[in-house]
């Protein structure tokens, strides 16, 4: 079951729930670039970049509103039942998501402006390097997560969530870094702050990411996986 | 794949003109249909009243009969001397009386051929009638009273116009008693009455003392044997095959010889009633008992057939309502199929009543036929039926007993659309709606 | 208040404690295949045990070796396609089967641990035991206390006029239509509306006091409105009767039940708690038919 099964004896409903995929599909799209530009704008230092990443924030919130009447009304109108309800069920919570995700690009592209165009201070490169690095992995993961939504892979989603540690040692590593650059220079006390809340959002990002593979894997397996305990 | 791209597309209003172009065909036949039920109807309708229009008119005078006034001194001489009192009214001589009686209205009479002439002008049972007056009341002996007595047929028939033309055969009046009728009316003392005794006589060789009561209690003692047989057996057998018999080779033979038997013509009953309840069983022949044994033979297998179909008839879901309540087989057709099917079992029932009582041809063959003049008094004596005599007098010369075969029919026809009247009546007052 | 809080801890307590017995009664009575049937075709505390039930019509076989328990005060709904042979074996519950000729059911039908089919069993008793409404409402045309009063009467239930008169009045308000019809007891039981008839059928079937109620289809002629009443009925009645309904709505068998069964050319494929079987059914062919891909 690579994509949600089709075959229904009413094939509108086949349409819906292949327009509901395709709108999740659309809103990774826009909430992956938004990620994309908004680590872009602070590795680049591109002011622009990050005032537009804030702009489009609303385009993401639009299509979450425009994907959740169409959910309700898809509940209200047929009734899904069984692998159709889940789907619906994870599609929501994916929706749910992406739009967190976009929350957290504006929130990044935010503190970017703050970090970098404040007046006559530049934080040391050093510092920044931390934000490229976990750029890369955040978008990385929810790369993948997309993928994962559009093939609907067992597979491809259990390995993203094998993957579910790497952000978080990343974020640990970065986190001791910078504490360490605030008790060498405690002026660089405020850059820290704001790259700790930066490389906090990327985190977030890819927990989001983790997410949505276990949605999808929610919706094949028929059961809940979040908040397993490991054996 | 898709089911409308593969077909031939439509273009808007090509099909409303192709059923524009049929319809008036379509009419056409629907009015030629129509014509034909109603042609059909009016066809039958006509035919029926033509029928019982004829009918009508023929038998509607026999409810009336011609009756001559005498003023009749009951002379105590002519009263028979004998020591019981029923024998010496009894024996008295009443046509004396009657004579005397006539003789005293037409004084001038004295020549002995007009005498015979005078007197043929009153039925041969005129002196019964006075001997039953008496006899009811014996103090009129010594006393002259007026009387009303019946003319004799051919006066009856003259009085009503069927005697035809006075110079051909049938016509059996001379001048002289033509006179004396006409001086009998301007003098009121000839009327034309109520025929009572129509319905109250049994049969007679002479029609004006013929009536129909005889045949019409032999029907009823007919029926009711017939009734009480086989409405009860006809219900119980409905009920055991259609509810309760196993379905197998056994129900199957049952089933197609009741079939067959609703089509055996009724002769053959007749013929089996002779052999088996008069020859076999030694029953008393011509007797309504076994007039309504035969009878019960032939209704049987019409009331069997109509109680299935109104066992049929009720929905399948009364009896698993039954039934799904705990109800046994018994107490589910108690209680519930047997009363909602019984009004249609009824209407079978009293249409083959209907069709027993119009039934002549099975009681010809056990005797029913043969002349009876008492009014049967119980199911073993000898009697007739109503299609019976009516087949009888049909049969005879006599020209005034083609009014009375006429009006028999009308009173076999009224019995006939009361029954049937009834079955309606019962069908729409016991039937329920579910 | 509080007695709707103590059912509640009672019905916790007998969730939990019944745990073990369940355990036990698979182990025990009945350690055998179930065929290919999905699910835990064994209730906890099983009221009707059917094992291997395979029903003939003549030369057709309509029902093929179906195992299904049919717990104490539980809802259990049969759903499936049309002519999956969900009626046949709900009427076979009752031997109504017995009426239709050249029906012939094969194996084993228990009823508190004693066989139906058994040829001792009186089919009499047994159907004042297992009731049955059915799917087009079918009322004797009578009075409408007639028809309540009727499966009382036959079984000789009551005493007296005043006692029949209060099972009436009671089976009446159970079924949730004596505030409609106590001023009309003697009108035709024909003249109530649609929902009020089926209604009425339930009141004729419960006032016989049975312990299992069939029901095959008793909503497939009703509107909404009253479909919704004979629901919220069915959920009363759960608390003192052991309830199996065949329905084609899966809406109302998620509604109402609390196991659900199905049913496909004959054979139970699948039967599980009706959350499960309605959010992850574990057969293909339940999962096709409840999402309604059924081809």
């Amino acid at each position: 079951m690579s994509v949600p099964r089709e075959g229904h004896i009413v094939r509108r409903y086949d349409g819906e729930l292949s327009h509901l995929h395709y709108l999740v599909l659309e809103m990774g799209a826009l909430a992956l670039t938004q990620v994309k530009d908004a680590r872009d704008a602070l590795c680049d230092r591109d002011l622009t970049l990050a005032q537009r990443v804030i702009a489009r924030e609303k385009d993401v919130d639009a299509c979450e509103l425009r994907a959740d009447s169409e959910i309700v009304q898809l509940i209200a109108l047929r009734t899904p039942v069984g692998s159709d309800l889940r789907l619906v069920f994870a599609v929501s919570k994916s929706i749910t998501d992406l739009e967190r995700v976009g929350d957290e690009a504006a929130r990044i592209a935010n503190l970017g402006l703050q970090l970098l165009g404040s007046e006559g201070a530049d934080p040391n490169p050093v510092l920044l390097h931390d934000i490229a690095s976990m750029g890369a992995l955040a978008v990385g993961q929810l790369e993948n997560a997309l993928r994962v939504v559009d093939r609907w892979d067992r597979n491809l989603a259990e390995d993203l969530l094998e993957a579910h540690e790497e952000l978080d040692f990343e974020f640990q590593a970065a986190f001791r870094r910078l504490v360490t650059f605030i008790m060498q220079d405690p002026r660089n006390i405020g850059f820290a702050v704001n790259i700790v809340l930066i490389i906090k959002a990327f985190e977030r990002i890819g927990e989001h990411a983790q997410n949505l593979a276990e949605y999808v894997l929610y919706q094949i397996a028929g059961r809940d996986i979040r908040h397993r305990v490991e054996p | 794949m898709n089911s409308a791209s593969s077909s031939r597309p439509i273009t808007p209003g090509e099909t409303l003109a192709k059923v524009k172009a049929g319809l008036p065909r379509r009419r056409a036949a629907e009015r030629r249909f129509r014509a034909y039920g109603l042609a059909a109807i009016v066809g039958g309708l006509v035919v029926l009243a033509i029928l019982l229009l004829d009918i009508l008119f023929k038998g509607h005078s026999a409810f009336w009969q011609t009756r001559i006034e005498l003023d009749v001194f009951v002379d105590p001489a002519m009263v028979a001397a004998s020591s019981d009192e029923r024998t010496r009214l009894m024996e008295a001589d009443y046509s004396g009386m009657i004579r005397q009686g006539l003789g005293k209205l037409f004084p001038e009479v004295t020549e002995r051929g007009r005498k015979r002439s005078l007197g043929a002008l009153l039925s041969g049972g005129a002196p019964y009638e006075l001997r039953d007056r008496v006899v009811a009341d014996p103090a009129l002996i010594g006393q002259t009273i007026p009387i009303w007595v019946t003319a004799s047929p051919d006066v009856d028939m003259f009085e009503k116009g069927q005697l035809g033309a006075p110079d051909t055969d049938s016509f059996r009046l001379k001048s002289d008693q033509i006179e004396w009728l006409a001086r009998l009316k301007q003098e009121h003392r000839l009327e034309k009455r109520f025929n009572t005794q129509f319905f109250s006589a049994g049969d007679s060789r002479e029609p004006e003392q013929s009536g129909i009561w005889g045949a019409a209690v032999g029907s009823f003692f007919t029926l009711l044997v017939t009734l009480s047989l086989s409405l009860p057996m006809g219900i119980a057998a409905a009920i055991y095959l259609e509810e309760f018999a196993p379905r197998n080779r056994w129900t199957d033979v049952i089933e197609v010889n009741i079939n067959n038997l609703a089509a055996v013509p009724s002769i053959v009953f007749g013929l089996l009633g002779l052999a088996v309840f008069i020859n076999f069983f030694q029953l008393p022949r011509s007797s309504p008992l076994v007039g309504g044994l035969v009878l019960t033979l032939m209704t049987l297998p019409v009331i069997i057939i109509a109680g299935r179909s109104a066992l049929k008839a009720v929905p399948p879901s009364i009896r698993e309502a039954a039934l799904g309540v705990g109800a046994s087989s018994m107490q589910t057709v108690l209680h519930h199929v047997l009363p909602l099917a019984l009004p249609g079992m009824l209407t079978g029932g009293i249409i083959g009543m209907a069709r027993a009582l119009g039934e002549s041809a099975p009681l010809l063959m056990i005797g029913m036929v043969a002349f009876i003049v008492d009014v049967p008094g119980s199911v073993m004596d000898p009697a007739t039926v109503l299609p019976v005599q009516i087949y009888l007098w049909a049969d005879s010369p006599e020209r005034a007993f083609v009014e009375r075969t006429s009006a028999a029919i009308l009173v076999l026809l009224a019995f006939l659309i009361l029954m049937n009247g009834l079955a309606v009546y019962l069908r729409r007052r016991f039937e329920r709606r579910w | 208040m509080n007695s709707l809080l103590e059912l509640k801890t009672a019905m916790r307590d007998e969730r939990t404690e019944v745990k073990p017995a369940k355990r036990l009664g698979t182990n025990v009575s009945f350690d055998r295949d179930y065929g290919d049937t999905v699910g835990e075709v064994t209730a906890s505390n099983a009221r009707m045990v059917c094992r291997d039930v395979n029903v003939f019509y003549g030369p057709k076989q309509a029902i093929h070796g179906v195992n299904l328990d049919i717990g104490r005060n539980e809802v259990i709904a049969l759903i499936g396609p049309s002519g999956c042979g969900k009626s046949t074996f709900i009427r076979c519950l009752n031997r109504m089967n017995d009426t239709i000729v050249g029906c012939r059911v094969t194996g084993s039908i228990q009823l508190d641990g004693q066989d139906i089919y058994d040829p001792q069993m009186d089919v009499v008793p047994l159907r004042a035991q297992i009731g049955m409404v059915f799917q087009k409402p079918n009322p004797f045309p009578k009075s409408i206390y007639e028809n309540v009063a009727y499966g009382p009467r036959i079984h000789g239930l009551t005493q007296n006029k005043a006692e029949l008169e209060e099972v009436v009045e009671n089976s009446l308000r159970r079924a949730g239509l004596w505030d409609e019809v106590k001023d009309s007891l003697d009108q035709p039981g024909t003249s109530l509306s649609g929902g009020q008839q089926q209604r009425l059928c339930i009141a004729r079937t419960i006032a016989v006091n049975p312990e299992v109620i069939l029901m095959d289809e008793p909503c497939s002629a009703l509107d909404p409105i009253a479909t919704a009443r004979i629901e919220q009925l069915i959920d009363e009645l759960r608390m003192q009767f052991t309830i199996a309904i065949v329905t084609h709505s899966m809406q109302q068998a998620a509604r109402v039940s609390q196991r659900t069964a199905y049913f496909h050319l004959g054979k139970l494929i699948e039967v599980g708690e009706t959350a499960q079987v309605f959010t992850n059914p574990r057969h293909q062919l339940t999962e096709d038919y409840i999402t309604g891909r059924f081809g």
